[in-house]
């Protein structure tokens, strides 16, 4: 072997770094593992990451609607909006998702696609969250059509080892199709004994918080969604808020925050509704859904059945809150939660 | 020099050898390309034009306060100070002197090293020891290498080089590649990491049992030497890449045996610049005891301030300024104590130091300190741990299903164990230049480092000192 000079190991360094890299960027660019360059096979596809992957689809997909929200709204299929609204859907979800984040997806959208309709998972717990703590996660380089940017993804551990997963999952045969993708029905199961099993009930807190405890996050929070509104008339906006347990009820009385939180409700429906291309679909008020625990595999996160149900009802409207009577439904829901018998909950597992 | 993203990487590919060719032919244009090429990667820090105005006007302030004490106006050292100490003052400390009552929005990136340069410029040039041109001056004050993180540059060292053309050899490219890599790795493999654990551990120090918070404290103490040396020995590769040598900034600080040692090992550019700057011209050590302790305790009051306009700061160099009077006072007998006890109250004092340097104020601090204290035996919990690693764990964790539950302790422990040795290796950059042999193991450390530090660059975060 020749002697290893100072002028050949400089060479030798150089040469192999840029070449191993890229390599690296061949390997990414060839399975590309976030579909940045190649749709998804709707057929089977390794699905791990709802962020970086929700950029290709975005990307790649051909749609019209476009449903999104937190992790309250995975347990959705696609399809089902392209059968109830007639229309071609793609699902982008962001588990404890920011609205900074689904603005820049929607951005995205709108760069990539005509879009007509968004269909939002809008989650109280998400609006009543302090933006500056809300996450920022997305892996920018991928949200834009910038092709310089490309290289942050090929040359990019995170890429490069998704890659190799990606191919021994498939080669493994351990794929999903694209309805099914961050699904979790399936993975999760439902039960009254797994939602009471994953609850904490807090203990008791007096004084109750003030009925604006929470609206200073919520207005601040919509006034992004407020952006999305005005930035797109021509958008027909459907939100739904889920149906959360009677379990998350029991945890706002116990920690006083049932008054705060209904002003976030109130608040966010006022806010809304001014819009003319504003549906805010409430599910909240279904009290046979969430007063069955069988249902939840949490105090918050519902059954395929369920958002099965609710996905079918949402054309109908039959949910919709109006602004001349969105005030009695919340009244109607603060007797309820407020008169609820919660130790039942409890006594009935006895 | 913002590093963090891959086309930094890119540019620097085509600036170095672009200027290496323009310096190796001498004059003035050499320099004026080495400062037009500076001043675009100034440009592309946060707020970089607005910055390099900034710095634009106080390179003109000094070149007109050298031209007045070239003319024998020794006023111009004083309005040259007070105009330097001014600009810093109002962007980083208004806040703090006004009660938070007026502040500046931003401040040009690497502005307090920016201004220990001038200072020191029209300091020695006061003194009769350097006279830069105008082009040396704009080359010196904003080399890319070091503009925004140090080390702090002499210009007595500086210009001569670039004044005489630097002509690097063949063989200085090898090493000089070794230790960009070596810095590449310290920042994005190991103080990045720690950082993660580090600021899992500031989210809630009370939280912490004692075992946790020791295990934070030291992750900081090596996650800021990691990171600032990191930088410096990115700095001296690129620079030595020109041709030029850099001052050393680190020798191996964690072996010290004393505080006093610490700080002829840690920022010694800032070291030099505060005993030449403000020691010497206070009167030293060479009228007594207690002026000596007094003046210790100014510089590193000073030195505190300069890292931040906080109590925090303060406090941390206060303690330091204190513990060298201590070392002083107790003399001689300080120095019988076995080596691995004075070795062992030094790492204790530093890490417990740090805890100020860190906390985001008093009550923070306090709160880890009584973790460290108080907070019980237990173990330390997964959610310490979490994040470190975290594609390399995910990794593991995908290949291997019976580790991936301690995948993220396993990765923080390497973490703290590698950051450890490798702060205790001996030696300083320049020593590192100067030793390189061309190994095929080297080369294959080299390679591979670098490799797995830019394929991770997209995560990597900013440089500590980059912030003050």
């Amino acid at each position: 072997m020749r002697r290893l000079t100072c002028r050949r190991w400089a060479a030798l360094a150089l040469a192999l770094v840029c070449g191993l890299g890229m390599l690296c960027a061949a390997a990414v660019a060839a399975v590309d593992p976030f579909f940045h360059y190649h749709a998804p096979d709707p057929e089977g596809e390794v699905w791990f990451d709802q962020r970086a992957q929700g950029a290709g689809l975005l990307r790649t997909q051909e749609y019209e609607t476009v449903f999104m929200g937190s992790s309250l709204a995975a347990n959705y299929r696609a399809f089902w909006f392209d059968v109830f609204y007639d229309t071609t859907t793609v699902k982008v979800t962001f588990p404890n998702g920011s609205f900074a984040e689904f603005g820049q997806a929607l951005d995205y959208a709108y760069s990539c696609q005509d879009v007509r309709r968004v269909i939002f998972g809008l989650d109280p717990n998400l609006l009543a969250r302090d933006p500056a703590e809300a996450p920022s996660q997305l892996p920018e380089y991928l949200y834009d059509h910038n092709p310089f940017n490309d290289i942050a993804y090929l040359l990019n551990k995170d890429a490069l080892m998704r890659s190799a997963y990606t191919v021994m999952k498939k080669d493994a045969g351990e794929v999903q199709n694209i309805q099914d993708a961050f699904v979790w029905d399936g993975n999760v199961f439902f039960s009254r004994e797994l939602a009471l099993g994953s609850y904490e009930r807090p203990e008791t807190v007096s004084p109750m918080a003030p009925a604006d405890a929470l609206l200073e996050n919520c207005r601040a929070n919509l006034s992004v969604v407020q952006g999305w509104l005005e930035a797109h008339s021509d958008t027909e906006f459907i939100f739904y808020i889920s149906p959360y347990s009677i379990l998350f009820w029991d945890k706002m009385q116990r920690t006083g925050q049932t008054e705060a939180m209904l002003a976030l409700l109130e608040e966010t429906a006022r806010t809304l509704l001014a819009y003319d291309n504003v549906q805010l679909q409430f599910f909240m008020n279904d009290y046979d859904t969430i007063t069955d625990l069988d249902n939840y595999a949490d105090h918050l996160h519902v059954a395929g059945r369920v958002t099965y149900a609710m996905a079918q009802s949402m054309p109908t409207g039959e949910h919709c809150l109006h602004l001349e009577s969105y005030r009695e439904v919340l009244d109607d829901l603060r007797q309820f939660v407020v008169n609820y018998d919660y130790e039942r909950i409890w006594a009935q597992g006895a | 020099m913002n590093l963090q993203s891959l086309w930094s990487w890119v540019a620097l590919g085509a600036a170095v050898p672009l200027c290496r060719f323009a310096l190796g032919r001498g004059g003035a244009r050499g320099l004026g390309v080495l400062t037009a090429v500076s001043a675009l990667f100034y440009l592309a820090n946060p707020q970089g034009p607005l910055g390099l105005l900034v710095l634009a006007a106080g390179m003109a302030v000094t070149w007109g306060c050298l031209k007045l004490l070239a003319r024998g106006r020794s006023w111009g050292l004083w309005a040259g100070c007070g105009y330097h100490i001014a600009v810093l003052a109002g962007f980083k400390y208004l806040g703090f002197f006004t009660g938070g009552a007026l502040s500046a929005p931003w401040a040009p990136v690497g502005l307090s090293f920016f201004t220990f340069q001038q200072l020191w410029c029209l300091h020695d040039a006061a003194r009769g020891l350097c006279r830069p041109t105008a082009g040396e001056l704009g080359a010196c004050s904003l080399f890319f290498p070091t503009v925004t993180s140090g080390p702090i540059l002499r210009p007595g060292d500086f210009c001569p080089q670039v004044r005489r053309g630097p002509s690097p050899g063949a063989g200085q490219t090898a090493p000089a590649l070794w230790s960009v890599a070596v810095g590449l790795g310290k920042k994005v493999l190991l103080a990045d990491n720690l950082g993660i654990l580090v600021d899992n551990g500031w989210a809630d120090p009370a939280a912490l049992s004692a075992p946790g918070a020791w295990l934070v404290m030291v992750a900081y103490a090596l996650q800021l030497y990691l990171d600032f040396s990191g930088y410096c020995d990115i700095a001296a590769g690129l620079a030595a890449l020109l041709g030029i040598s850099l001052p050393d900034n680190f020798r191996a600080p964690y072996r010290a045996l004393s505080v006093g040692e610490f700080w002829r090992r840690w920022h010694i550019t800032l070291t030099a610049f505060l005993r030449e700057c403000v020691y010497f011209p206070l009167g030293g050590s060479r009228r007594g005891a207690l002026r000596t302790y007094r003046n210790i305790l100014v510089v590193f009051l000073i030195s505190g301030l300069w890292h931040g306009a906080g109590w925090t700061f303060l406090i941390w160099g206060a303690l330091h300024g204190l513990a060298q009077i201590v070392e002083r006072a107790w003399g001689a007998g300080r120095q019988r104590l076995p080596k691995a006890l004075r070795w062992a109250m030094t790492a204790v004092f530093l890490t417990v130091a740090w805890v100020f340097f860190r906390a985001p104020d008093l009550s923070g601090a306090m709160a880890m300190l009584r973790s460290a204290v108080a907070g019980g035996a237990a173990l330390p919990g997964e959610a310490l741990f979490s994040g470190v690693l975290d594609a390399e764990v995910t990794a593991l964790g995908a290949l291997l299903p019976g580790v991936k539950d301690a995948g993220a302790p396993l990765a923080a422990a390497a973490v703290v164990a590698v950051g450890a040795v490798v702060s205790l290796l001996p030696g300083s950059a320049s020593e590192r230049l100067k030793s390189f042999r061309p190994t095929a193991a080297r080369l294959f450390w080299g390679v591979g480092i670098s490799l797995w530090s830019l394929l991770s660059l997209s995560a990597m975060g900013s440089f500590i000192y980059s912030g003050f």
